[in-house]
């Protein structure tokens, strides 16, 4: 079952002379639990991709199905609930909020929902991170790596369709870096969480299922690596 | 310019619509403070003309002087203008018709001391020798002569002396001193020293410095040093060359070293340049500006501290980079002054400037009313010093520094890795952003977000409640005294139901009845009555006491109250009208039983202070055909003398026109004129003596004004007058100019603090676009993005609520018990201005609240996103 299909996406900046094409004519498919990595060199559009995948950003043409709405027919504030029930973003700079607690930032895509929060699900999700006894912190008092499991925690906590994940270890040494991509593939495996990895880095791109390289807007390789 | 300065001017122009709204709210408060001194210097301008008007122009005066002398004088350092000034003497003028002006006063002035003496010229010119004079039109008004230039005027001069003036006060007697007589006779002698003709060459108005009680009229001859060939000595004004406190001890040790036997100084100019010491006109301004100028530096150092606050915070990367390159902490912390100064450069030039136009402004607008106010011919002018100046512009670079001191401070400690790591956030504590847990119940997720937002820059949001709480307190204190002001000013007026009132003085009953019938015959009057009355006594058995007095009478263990009576005798035609009010039959007055008939006031109805209510008070238990035994009680010679009965016709709560009702323990009775003079024919002449009497027209006009003039025209002796319209328009007047001032004051506050939370909102918000964009990367919806925003903005005023009610509340009582004596009624709450606060400060939120979300709005959500860690 295809989770994510995208058709025929293209991304246009600017107007006239000065636009830049920065994704041109792209079309894929994800299936439920699929690890994806998507690489390419700076400006190739993948971060174009990430943004139109999340709903945050609007593309020229083409259309995008997340469990088969195309979010793009969506309005701005039915939008924003599909985000928050649907997509789990993971950013290079974390992007916590910085007045809010752990535990809030975590919960924040509930709380918004006025959702309950299910403590189980939390426990769990708070110990595979690991951040169980830094939960009354606010971000700043964590190092990189903790902040990144935080909105690693914040993205999983809806069990979203899919995740996103920007450079998620952009902004880290290599020991965190190692760390995080575990923790992505863990939840991957266990919960069969759908997960597209937008990195520059090979050896992360490896333990991915499937790498589609991307260049000058267009994808110039897909191929599956495990199946 | 250096690099570091560069960056911040760059700064400055990137951020420009803070730059502006800072500048702006820099110019407001530079303009308050340049009004201010401006206003300060004005009034003080005003008052020295006043007394200018009312004294002359000199500070100091050197008494009889001889030729040596007076050069000295004239080449002391202290001397600025000299004139001569010679009061020549009295001289008595048979022909006046005033009882209290039975002399000529001759003053001599020389050509400078004409100009120093402020009068006007009916007629002809100034005299040009000894032998030439000009008099007051006075003496053509109070006499029957037909002085004309040209005549030649004969007086015997002398000097007023007091014959039985004790060793330790003055045998002289001056223009301050009235007429000295006892038991309607002369007390005082006038010697006879000198006989003069002089020609008269002009005619004056009655000039201003003449005291309205003293009792020579104004002529002004020529007198100059040739004076000396006649007296050898002469007196000497001088207007001084510098102002200052010393200028006492100076002159006096001049005089003391120069042998001048006496000196006055012109004490009450003098005060109005402030150089007397301990004095206390000068206290109380110093102490009110000292106030209102520490209100304006706490509203401007709130914003201009938080805008300086929020340009360090914005620049902390430009200053950690500067720093990591090898910026000192001294050039950083001179950036931030830098920035300052640019402000304070651009800002107090056109504050000091729009100050000095507003004042000008409110100038022209209020002279008119002030005019009318208090009786003052100019008015306020503008009056600008260099020290109003200096003053203003040194308290607005005062401000501006103790504004930027903070800023610059935690500038100067700005290094590479706080700016990298962003300072502020790593102080950040839970326990610091903490909630209560209801905001989140009530409010939701979003208005937590919001306040935990404000608690994040505790002190930034601390500057503007703070700015906003002064805002609050402010216009209702000020508007509570305002409203108390008039209000006590009304509540004094109730129940006058006259515009005129004329009391019998010195008039004869022949000129008093010419003076009657000349009023009746104006036409705007619409009613006019004569009112006599007598101050009287009664006596009172306990049960016809009202509950309030017979409490009294317990207290004492008496058995009998005595009533002070006011007993009024009101004109055959005005008694009928009053009967006419109280619908009362005039037969009951014309029954000839030898009885007099007469109308007792038994019910007073007044005004509760408090409510406003109408309240009804008993005066007295009686019923119509008991008889009220008269008496007059000396309290000196503790004697009662009995003086006759009146029966009660009729009880009334009404009075007639020109009578108040009166206090407890008075009772008002009147009766016809015809009956009163009856009472009083029964009276024996040495206790009539005794008794006050009093006798007063009472005027209901259609333009008291005109009626006056008319009035004062007509009469031959001078009458006292009261014009309680006048009286009340001047009232009116007075608070209408008071509130001009304050209401225009308190706006320019709100302008700065509204300048403020405009500055700090939207701040607040450019500074987290990137939070916000993540906000809504997790969903958050454009609804509950604004209840957000609007959450802040709400938290704002009420927290700014929750701190200035209560505290104005607080300033309020504090003002009510310290001026309880002026306020004669119970503290109440402004509920109306309250709600007006309330709606007011939502207003002010609510416009800074939608500035920012439509700012936010704006915003693309990658654009932010994709902005570098900040």
């Amino acid at each position: 079952m295809d989770i994510l299909k995208i058709e025929h996406l293209s991304k246009v900046y600017g107007q006239g002379n000065t636009a830049i094409k920065a994704l041109d004519d792209v079309s894929f498919s994800v299936k439920k639990g699929e690890f994806i990595a998507i690489i390419g060199p700076s400006g190739s559009g993948k971060s174009t991709l990430l943004h139109l995948l999340g709903g945050v950003d609007k593309p020229t043409s083409g259309k995008v199905f997340i469990n088969d709405t195309n979010i793009y027919l969506l309005n701005e504030t039915q939008l924003a609930i599909f985000r928050r029930r649907q997509i789990g973003l993971i950013y290079q700079f974390f992007n916590l909020i910085p007045v809010l607690t752990v535990k809030e930032n975590i919960t924040l895509p509930l709380l918004l929902d006025n959702q309950k929060v299910n403590p189980n699900h939390f426990q769990e999700i708070v110990e595979k991170l690991g951040i169980e006894n830094r939960l009354n912190h606010l971000p700043n008092q964590l190092s990189g790596g903790q902040q990144q499991r935080v909105s690693i925690g914040r993205a999983m906590m809806n069990h979203p369709a899919i995740m996103l994940a920007d450079e998620p270890t952009g902004n880290l040494d290599s020991k965190n870096s190692q760390e995080i991509i575990q923790l992505l593939k863990m939840f991957n495996n266990i919960y069969k969480q759908t997960l597209i990895v937008i990195t520059h880095d090979e050896r992360i791109a490896l333990q991915a299922d499937r790498i589609i390289t991307i260049k000058d807007g267009k994808i110039a390789s897909d191929e599956v690596i495990r199946p | 310019m250096n690099i570091v300065n560069k960056l911040t001017l760059r700064h400055l122009k990137e951020n420009k619509r803070r730059t502006l709204v800072t500048i702006i709210g820099v110019i407001i408060s530079v303009a308050m403070l340049t009004a201010v001194s401006t206003l300060i210097a004005s009034f003080m301008n005003l008052l020295q003309r006043d007394a200018i008007q009312s004294q002359g122009n000199w500070h100091v005066l050197y008494e009889n002087v001889d030729k040596e002398q007076l050069e000295k004088i004239k080449k002391d350092e202290l001397t600025d203008d000299l004139f001569i000034m010679e009061e020549i003497g009295y001289a008595p003028f048979e022909q006046s018709q005033s009882e209290n002006k039975p002399y000529l006063y001759v003053l001599g002035l020389d050509q400078q001391g004409f100009k120093n003496y402020p009068l006007q010229l009916l007629n002809g010119r100034l005299p040009k020798n000894n032998q030439e004079v000009i008099i007051s039109e006075m003496v053509l008004t109070h006499s029957d002569t037909q002085y004309k230039i040209g005549d030649q005027l004969t007086l015997d001069i002398g000097h007023r002396m007091e014959p039985n003036a004790k060793d330790s006060e003055e045998h002289y007697l001056t223009q301050q001193d009235s007429l000295h007589e006892s038991n309607n006779k002369i007390t005082e002698i006038l010697t006879n020293e000198l006989t003069k003709t002089y020609d008269i060459v002009g005619i004056m108005e009655i000039p201003k410095w003449e005291p309205a009680w003293s009792p020579g009229i104004t002529v002004l001859s020529y007198a100059n040093e040739d004076q000396f060939e006649k007296t050898s000595t002469v007196n000497a004004a001088i207007t001084v060359s510098k102002m200052s406190k010393a200028l006492f001890n100076v002159a006096e040790t001049f005089a003391k070293k120069n042998d001048i036997p006496s000196l006055t100084f012109n004490m009450e100019l003098l005060r109005y340049y402030g150089v007397i010491k301990d004095d206390t006109l000068r206290f109380t301004l110093y102490s009110f500006s000292a106030i209102i100028i520490g209100i304006i530096m706490l509203g401007s150092i709130s914003l201009i501290y938080n805008a300086f606050a929020i340009s360090v915070a914005e620049r902390s990367r430009h200053l950690g980079m500067l720093s990591s390159v090898g910026a000192t902490k001294k050039q950083k912390r001179n950036s931030v002054f830098f920035e300052g100064a640019v402000i304070g450069l651009v800002s107090i030039p056109i504050g000091v400037i729009s100050g000095i136009g507003g004042i000008w402004a409110t100038f022209q607008f209020i002279n008119p009313i002030l005019r009318e106010a208090i009786n003052i011919d100019t008015g306020l002018e503008l009056t600008v010093t260099p020290w109003s100046l200096l003053t203003a512009c040194a308290i607005s670079i005062l401000t501006i520094f103790i504004s930027t001191y903070i800023p610059a401070k935690r500038a100067s400690r700005m290094t590479a890795i706080d700016a990298i790591r962003q300072s502020e956030d790593i102080k950040l504590t839970p326990k610091k952003v903490k909630t209560s847990r209801f905001v989140r119940k009530i409010f939701g997720i979003e208005a937590e977000i919001g306040l935990k937002n404000l608690k994040r820059n505790k002190r930034r949001y601390q500057a503007t409640v703070f700015s906003l709480v002064i805002s609050i307190i402010l216009f209702l204190s000020v508007s509570f005294f305002t409203d108390n002001l008039q209000k006590t000013a009304t509540l004094a007026q109730d129940g006058i139901n006259f515009d005129l009132q004329i009391r019998q003085g010195a008039q004869t009953p022949e000129q008093w009845a010419r003076l009657y019938d000349s009023i009746q015959k104006i036409d705007e009057i619409t009613e006019l009555s004569e009112i006599k009355s007598a101050f009287l006594n009664a006596t009172a058995t306990k049960d016809q006491l009202p509950k309030e007095l017979r409490e009294d009478l317990n207290e004492f263990g008496e058995d009998t109250f005595r009533y002070f009576i006011n007993l009024y005798g009101l004109d055959e035609k005005s008694f009928a009208t009053y009967l006419d009010k109280i619908g009362v039959s005039s037969d009951v007055f014309a029954k000839q039983d030898q009885k007099i008939q007469a109308i007792v006031i038994d019910t007073i109805p007044h005004h509760d202070y408090g409510t406003g209510k109408k309240v009804i008070t008993k005066a007295i238990h009686t019923n119509v055909g008991d008889s009220i035994a008269l008496h007059f009680y000396d309290w000196e010679q503790e004697k009662e003398f009995p003086i006759g009965q009146v029966d009660v016709a009729t009880l009334t709560d009404e009075t007639p026109m020109g009578v108040l009702h009166a206090p407890l323990s008075n009772l008002n009775i009147f009766v016809s004129s015809t009956d009163f003079e009856a009472i009083l024919r029964q009276i024996k002449p040495d206790v009539k003596n005794a008794i006050e009497m009093e006798n007063s027209l009472f005027i209901k006009s259609n333009d008291p004004v005109s009626t006056q003039h008319n009035i004062e025209k007509m009469t031959e002796v001078k009458v006292s007058m009261f014009n309680a319209y006048q009286a009340r328009q001047q009232e009116e007047q007075m608070i209408l100019v008071l509130k001009v001032f304050t209401y225009g004051f308190i706006i320019l506050i709100a302008a700065i603090s509204i300048a403020n939370i405009f500055n700090t909102i939207s701040t607040s918000i450019s500074l987290r676009k990137r939070e916000f964009a993540m906000l809504k990367s997790v969903g958050m919806t454009p609804k509950s993005f604004n209840k957000m925003i609007h959450y802040e903005s709400i938290f704002y005023g009420l927290k700014a609520l929750l701190y200035g009610i209560p505290l104005s509340i607080g300033v309020m009582l504090l003002m009510f018990y310290s001026l309880q004596h002026s306020f004669s009624y119970k503290f109440e709450l402004p509920w109306l201005n309250l709600v007006a606060v309330v709606i007011g400060i939502f207003i002010i939120v609510g416009s800074a609240m939608l500035y920012a979300s439509s700012k936010v709005k704006k915003e693309n959500i990658i654009d932010a996103l994709k902005q570098e860690n900040i």
